[in-house]
Parts: structure tokens; sequence; C-alpha cells
């Protein structure tokens, strides 16, 4: 059984259908992407997951467990974690602060705080800043303190939503790479990107959502090798 | 000369009394600018709970006869349980509705009119004092000065009361999850926390510390009555924390004790007609002159 498994799945704001029919399925130890134009209705698929909006129609199964009657700390607590586009760390605390606000639901606080050493160690742009405010930090970096973050809540399935999202090409880089890096037996990713081409490189599996619709779906290389994807999101 | 002295002579026990009474602006305001800076809403129930913390006071120590401290401290808790009650009732059902924030004024101010209302009801709409025999009523003497103890708790209380709300927020786990929703309540919910029960405890700590300054008042100024948070302190209130920057409880404190120095300064070289009108013309000028607040900048996600 998937670790995670989206049918039909349909959110509508009022009037607004933002998403009016997704499929997906994450396999533990995946990296799923989720590639579309801006507007697609990618976002508002991963606030539904993590129970910030409310399905109008279709089913979410997390590990066994529908995500329908759960709330966002209940979904946090299980492990389905969200690092939110835009990065939205907390700009008047501290790095430190901001990484422990990562791991609330947990209770192991002496293994939290090696976990926060540890994190500041893999990640060296964070190391010396422990005491920094994180709206002092620049975007790469705060977008790195926001997926260190969102590590420290221990999450099976980390939702990733546009983490390239308004950086240098060579931080694009590197926030890949940590994405790569974050992939293991115990954590998958669902990674949502308007940079398909670096999306689709890294993913297992990808889909394409259009107008609220997920459209096509294969694996990276084969919607890297897909005619009208080429042609649509790589401009190829 | 004459006029000097006796200007002189008035001087000190009017500068005490602005701090006393500044310390009880300062007490009620922390709470009412807190809850600004988590909910970007004036809660104006506060001052409802104000007058309700000195009223239930008055109604366990003086009507049923309890001891006047386990009967202020009931009260307190009952306030507490009031404003976990205000936000039940009158603000999460419109957070959750994403309404806009002028309907939660509107709704805490009909709570208010229901409290006061409640009050009036079963307390009368008298002004009454707690009996001399009730309460802190004994003075110490400094030379020809009198401090009333009632007065002396009052300050000391007040501040304590203030700087552990201050360490709360910026060094608790509780604080960090209030600083957290202050800051952006979404980015909270991500984090996997209950923002309800954040917001909710937020109210029930500022509304406890609301009732004690209630309390406070009606200890050391003799004077309970239904309409005491509405007369006497819901524009000093908003004077205050409009002056400290609304969210800053370090703000909030100074200010406080600002409102009170300038309305015995008022009453000493003005009179007694214009001091009440203190208030307005503080509100007025932090408005126009201190957008920010006296301490711009130190609002409650910026670590108070």
């Amino acid at each position: 059984m998937a670790l995670l498994d989206v049918r039909h799945l349909a959110v509508s704001y009022g009037a607004i259908e933002a998403v009016r029919d997704a499929s997906l399925a994450v396999e533990a130890g995946e990296i799923v992407a989720v590639i579309g134009a801006n507007g697609a209705g990618k976002s508002t698929l991963l606030s539904c997951l993590s129970g910030l909006v409310r399905p109008r129609a279709g089913t979410a199964v997390y590990a066994g467990r529908s995500l329908a009657g759960m709330r966002p700390p209940e979904i946090v607590g299980a492990g389905l974690v969200q690092v939110p586009e835009g990065r939205e760390v907390f700009a008047r605390m501290t790095v430190e602060e901001n990484l422990d606000l990562g791991a609330w639901r947990r209770k192991d606080r002496s293994q939290v705080a090696r976990e926060i050493d540890e994190m500041l160690q893999r990640f060296p742009i964070l190391a010396g800043r422990r005491d920094e405010l994180a709206g002092n930090l620049s975007g790469g970096e705060q977008q790195i303190l926001a997926v260190a973050r969102g590590l420290l809540a221990a999450p099976r399935l980390l939702l990733l939503d546009e983490p390239s999202l308004g950086l240098s090409p060579k931080l694009v880089d590197q926030v890949f790479e940590i994405v790569d890096g974050i992939r293991s037996e115990t954590t998958s990713v669902l990674l949502v990107e308007q940079n398909a081409l670096q999306a689709l490189a890294r993913a297992d599996r990808a889909y394409v959502m259009e107008s609220g619709t997920t459209t096509l779906a294969g694996t990276g290389k084969e919607l890297l090798g897909n005619p009208e994807v080429r042609l649509a999101y790589l401009g190829l | 000369m004459a006029l000097a002295s006796g200007v002189a002579g008035t001087l000190l026990p009017q500068t005490l009394n602005g701090i006393f009474t500044g310390s009880i602006y300062a007490l009620f305001a922390v709470g009412y600018t807190l809850v600004f800076g988590v909910l970007d809403i004036l809660n104006l129930a506060h001052s409802a709970v104000f007058m309700l913390g000195a009223v239930i006071t008055y109604g366990l120590a003086v009507t049923l006869g309890l001891p006047f401290l386990l009967g202020a401290l009931l009260a307190t808790l009952a306030c507490a349980a009031v404003g976990y009650g205000i936000d039940l009732v009158a603000l999460r059902p419109l957070r959750h509705r994403g309404a806009p924030p002028i309907s939660a004024l509107l709704t805490s101010i009909g709570l208010a009119l229901i409290f006061v209302n409640i009050a009036e009801l079963r307390f009368g709409a008298n002004s009454r004092a707690l009996p001399a025999s009730v309460a802190l009523s004994g003075s110490v003497h400094l030379g020809s000065l009198v401090l009333e103890d009632s007065k002396i708790a009052t300050l000391l209380l007040s501040l304590a009361l203030a700087a552990a709300l201050g360490w709360i927020v910026r060094r608790t786990r509780a604080g960090r999850a209030i600083r957290a929703v202050a800051e952006n309540p979404r980015a909270a919910q991500l984090m996997g926390m209950n923002v309800d029960a954040v917001i909710a405890w937020t109210l029930v700590l500022t509304s406890a510390l609301g009732a004690v300054a209630g309390i406070l008042y009606g200890l050391s100024q003799h004077d309970i009555n239904p309409f005491m948070g509405r007369d006497q302190i819901e524009l000093k209130g908003l004077a205050v924390i409009v002056l400290g920057g609304m969210g800053s409880i370090r703000g909030a404190v100074v200010a406080g004790y600002l409102l009170g120095l300038a309305e015995v300064a008022a009453l000493v070289f003005l009179g007694s007609n214009v001091s009440g009108g203190v208030a307005f013309v503080v509100l007025f000028l932090a408005l126009v002159a201190f957008p920010g607040g006296i301490l711009r900048g130190r609002t409650v996600a910026r670590q108070v």
C-alpha cells in the first residue's frame, strides 16, 4: 500500500475550484514531483493534505489513515509535514527557535536538542547563525532553514512547496541536493515545483497538474522525454 | 509663596498616586495589548473582565464573607474562565469563518455589554468600596507621607505580574507558541501547533491579569461598580496600548505609567476638570506623533 494515496481530490474556495480532480500516490522512499504552471492548484493540494483546507470531494489516505477526519496537529504528529511556499520562517525568532518549533509535536526533547545540533552541522550555512533572527537570513538561507525546520518534525513524508522559488541558480542546485539527501527508507518527499527540469531530474515519479487536474503521470525520465511536457514546461 | 509650597507639598503624594494608578493601567494594558499582538483584534470585553474581577471579589469577600485573598483568587480564576468563554463565543467562530477584524470588535463589545448588565443585575448600579475590615486597609507612614498598603500592593503586584507575563512570552515554550501564532498562524499550524488552543490560553492568561487589575483598582480606589470598566479603564487602556505600540508588553507598561503621571500632572497644574481628558489627549498625540508606539518595533512577535 502506498504511503500516500490521493484519489479524485477536489478543493473549492467558495465558487472557485482550485483543485478539480487530483490523483497521485507516493510510495515509501520515493521522491515524487508535481509540476505545473502557477495557479494549477498545486499549493492548494498540499494545503488540503496538511488539513488547512477541507476537500470538497475525493479521498486522501496517508499511512493507512484517511486524512479527512484529521486536524493539522494530528497530521503533523503522524509525520506528514509541509515546508510551505515562500518559506514562512518565523522571521522574528532565532534560527534555533525556528528549528525547535519544527519539533513542536515531539516529546523526546533531548533527542530534539541533539538533532538541532546535527542539523546545524549538516547545513553549515546555518551553523554560525544559531542565535540570529531568521528574518536576517537571505532567501536561500531561509529556504534551507525552512527545510531543516520541517525535518525536525521527524517526517515520514515531507511536502515541499516550491522550494526553489526566488532562489539563484546556485542555491536552487543546493536546495535540490538537500532534497535528494532527505529521501531515505524512512522519509519520502512530495515535491511541488514550477522548476520542472530540476524537479523531473530528481524525482522517481512525477505528475503534471493543469487547471486543478492531474493529467499526466510517469517516471521523472519519462516526463522529461515527453514532447508535451518539454514544450509546455521545459520550453524545449 | 504659599501657592508654591502648596504645589510642592502635593507634588510628591500626587506623583506617587500617578505611579499607583499607572501601574493599574499598565497591568490592564499588558493583557489588552498581548491579545492584539496575537490576534490583531481589540478585545473590547477586556474592560468588562476588569470590572468582573472587582465585582466578583466584592461578592465573594463581602456578600459571602470569604477571606479577601481567597475571594480575589477565585474571582481571578473565574475571569480566566470568562476569557476562555470570550474566545469560544465571540472570537473563534468569526476566526474560522475568516471574518474581518471589525466583526470581532463588535462581538466583544456585545459581550462586554452583557457582562455589565449581568453585574448590574446582581450587584446594583451603585459604587461600593471593600470595607476596611475586609482587605488591606493599613498604611505606612514615611515622615509626613502616608502610603496605603493597598497602593503599595498594587504597585508591587502589577510590576511583578507584568514582568512575569513578559518572561512567559519571551522565555517559555508556551510563550514561544504565542509568539509563533502572533507572527504567522498558518506556519504555526504547519508546525502542528493547535492555534485555537494557543489563542484560548492567551485569552485565559490576559483575562486573569485584567481581573487582577480590576481587583487592585477596586481595592486602592475604593470604587467598585458595574461601569468601572467602561468609565475608568476602557479609553485609558486604549490610549496606553496605542502609545506603547500595539502588541508591545514593555511599551504598555511604560505607557501605563506615563498616562498615570500625565493625569496627576494635569490634576496638579491644570485642575481636576482637565485630568479626565488626559487619556484623550494622549491617545490623540500617540496616533499623530508615535503611530508605531513609543518603543517602536517591540511587538509581541518581536520578542516583546
